[in-house]
């Protein structure tokens, strides 16, 4: 018993010391997103997706990102790329929110056009002893399109 | 697109879906309320025109740097999204 509470303090401690992490300038995340496209004559209005994300951090506010998922109900991939700035404490490693623009595609006919498209993010790491957990949210708009879409996930950032 | 003319697109109708999802979140289970509700408030506060205004008076320099090979990373959650 003294030992099983020993490794969870242990655990515990390591993990508060790991909440601030050094930044690196590049990252990877496993993913799985609910997504909601709002087009209502859409064939695909949501789904379920796996995949990875990426960031280079350059500045202080500015980062490249992008992700490539796969549509686990629709059974398709998509992409995006493009940059995002941080509109929040640039050093509040817990919660911020990045303001950006990204190029989506994908081979799946019914998720054309590919397009720019701004959007809105917000990540949040609530547990303090785990910090690659990370919860997201983002919005976006088709500039082509005039169409919205949303996603809701978690991010597993990887050890590198 | 120049940076400024992108944030200001992205604070309109992208910050407006992501904070009915959040909504949405908390409507769905009144446990989840009170994180809804902070992180909507903190969202607002970032499209807040005064605070892109401070953030927008940070982007020139930053772009100097990034240009002459000063990398200065940082660790935002939101990069992930």
């Amino acid at each position: 018993m003294r030992c099983i509470l020993a490794a969870v303090l242990l655990s515990l401690l390591t993990g508060a010391a790991q909440a601030q992490t050094p930044p690196r300038v590049f990252g990877g995340a496993v993913s799985l997103n609910g997504i909601w496209f709002d087009d209502p004559e859409a064939e695909v209005r949501n789904d379920l997706e796996a995949g990875l994300n990426a960031r280079a951090s350059l500045s202080p506010h500015i980062s490249l990102v992008g992700s490539g998922v796969y549509g686990i109900r629709n059974k398709y991939f998509r992409y995006s790329a493009g940059v995002r700035v941080t509109a929040t404490d640039v050093d509040n490693q817990a919660f911020s929110v990045g303001l950006g623009l990204q190029y989506r595609g994908s081979g799946y006919y019914e998720l054309k056009p590919d397009e720019w498209a701004p959007d809105a993010s917000v990540g949040w790491r609530p547990w303090p002893q785990l910090p690659d957990v990370v919860l997201v949210a983002q919005g976006w708009y088709g500039i082509e399109s005039d169409k919205a879409g949303a996603l809701a996930g978690i991010r597993y950032v990887l050890p590198f | 697109m120049d940076l400024l003319t992108l944030l200001g697109l992205a604070a309109g109708r992208p910050a407006d879906r992501v904070i009915s999802l959040i909504d949405a979140a908390g409507n769905a289970d009144p446990q989840l309320r009170p994180e809804a509700d902070n992180i909507i408030a903190q969202l607002r506060s970032a499209v807040d025109p005064a605070n892109l205004a401070n953030v927008f008076a940070a982007l020139p320099a930053e772009v100097k740097n990034i240009l002459s090979g000063i990398i200065d990373p940082r660790n935002h959650p939101s990069d992930f999204a």
